[in-house]
């Protein structure tokens, strides 16, 4: 199963194969192709930036001594990653509080004036933003894994499945409950001011 | 109108809408979704939200993210210095490999000695001697650094060779030149 399309996937193979005969550039290369995503993955599973950035390091730093267990038949480079990153948020869970985000931030944010006074939407985005992440805060890890996959790195079922180490009905779940759970939690800002908010 | 159509589109609506259905019951629900009015307005909010995660979803950490420079020079210091590692260790195994074949085939291929069984040959006396724990009060010991030093001296200059040994050892060694005269 390939999650980068086809032409890209050819390029990752090889830095992968540099890496194996053990040339830095393979490394360097395979990391600035994924350094954010994992970043981004991992801040939105623990949504505290220094655990985050821990955890990005330790991903890579383990993904780049252990490349001979990766197994290209089995997974794609990027799943292998996301799945190393997973489990090493999973144990920042539990080593951490649960996390305390205060959920009242969802009825308090800033509502921007009208459009043409927001420079080019990003305030707006910005508010839906942070509305969402307080939302992602009080899902369950389980769900909030599931959601952030699905909807922020666009994997399919099969990928969230793998990635989770769950079979593919129970992700599919999981993605329709963190859904409505976010759904009923930004139900008070109202989904049509989020959608105002997009728009601007 | 609520009926048992509207509960049957609502349960399966978003797996309607992640098209996992099957085609019978995607046709029901599509048929449903353009008769009535509070589904289709139930599936069009749904589908806005699933779009509006799938926009806003990615700009979670997106903003503030790290120095991804700098974070690369922390994990490059960590990672070993591997030039031709995996080479290294592939060339090692097929040596290791190469040598057990050669003792399995080994008894085979010289006649009908049987080596495994042959008793081990005694090692040679300057090998045992040199085995042994240095232990100053030992003559045999001194004998032993004082055989050493004949080869360092042969090595090194002259003039070093009175810094060589310890002043324990050159006591010793004075009393051996003593019973020597
Ligand atoms: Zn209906």
């Amino acid at each position: 199963m390939r999650v980068e399309p086809a032409g890209q996937a050819e390029t990752i193979e090889k830095m992968i194969a540099r890496c194996l005969k053990g040339d830095q550039k393979g490394f360097e290369s395979l990391y600035s192709q994924f350094a954010s995503g994992i970043y981004r993955l991992c801040y939105s599973l623990l949504l505290h930036r220094q655990d985050a950035e821990d955890v990005t390091q330790e991903t890579f730093v383990y993904a780049f001594k252990n490349m001979q267990r990766y197994d290209a038949k089995r997974a794609s480079f990027k799943t292998w990653l996301y799945t190393i990153a997973i489990s090493r948020c999973r144990n920042q869970y539990r080593r951490k509080r649960p996390l305390l985000m205060d959920i009242a931030n969802l009825l308090h944010f800033d509502v921007p004036g009208p459009k043409s006074e927001t420079p080019e939407g990003s305030l707006a985005e910005q508010n839906a933003k942070d509305a969402v992440e307080a939302a992602l805060a009080s899902l369950s890890p389980r769900l909030r894994e599931a959601i952030v996959l699905r909807y922020g790195h666009g994997l399919t079922y099969r990928e969230v499945a793998e990635v989770m180490d769950c079979p593919q009905k129970t992700a599919e779940s999981r993605v329709r409950l963190a859904h409505e759970a976010l759904r009923s939690l930004l139900q008070p800002v109202g989904i049509g001011l989020l959608d105002e908010l997009l728009s601007g | 109108m609520w009926n048992f159509n509207c509960h049957y589109c609502k349960a399966h609506l978003q797996s309607y809408m992640d098209g996992e259905l099957s085609p019978k019951a995607r046709r029901r629900i599509a048929l449903h979704l353009d008769r009535c009015p509070a589904c289709y307005n139930a599936y069009m909010q749904r589908r806005d939200f699933s779009h509006e995660l799938q926009h806003v979803i990615p700009l979670v950490g997106q903003r503030g993210a790290p120095d991804f420079k700098q974070m690369w020079g922390a994990i490059q210091a960590e990672l070993p210095r591997q030039e031709s590692q995996p080479r290294f260790y592939q060339a090692r195994y097929g040596m290791a490999l190469l040598a057990f074949t050669l003792m399995l085939i080994m008894p085979f291929t010289m006649g009908h000695r049987d080596i495994s069984r042959m008793p081990p040959s005694p090692p040679a006396p300057e090998l045992l001697a040199k085995r042994e724990t240095p232990d100053v009060t030992e003559p045999v010991v001194v004998a032993t650094i004082a055989a050493s030093i004949t080869v360092e001296s042969e090595l090194k200059p002259a003039t070093l060779l009175p810094t060589v040994p310890e002043p324990h050892n050159q006591e010793s060694l004075r009393g051996m030149d003593g019973n020597t005269n």
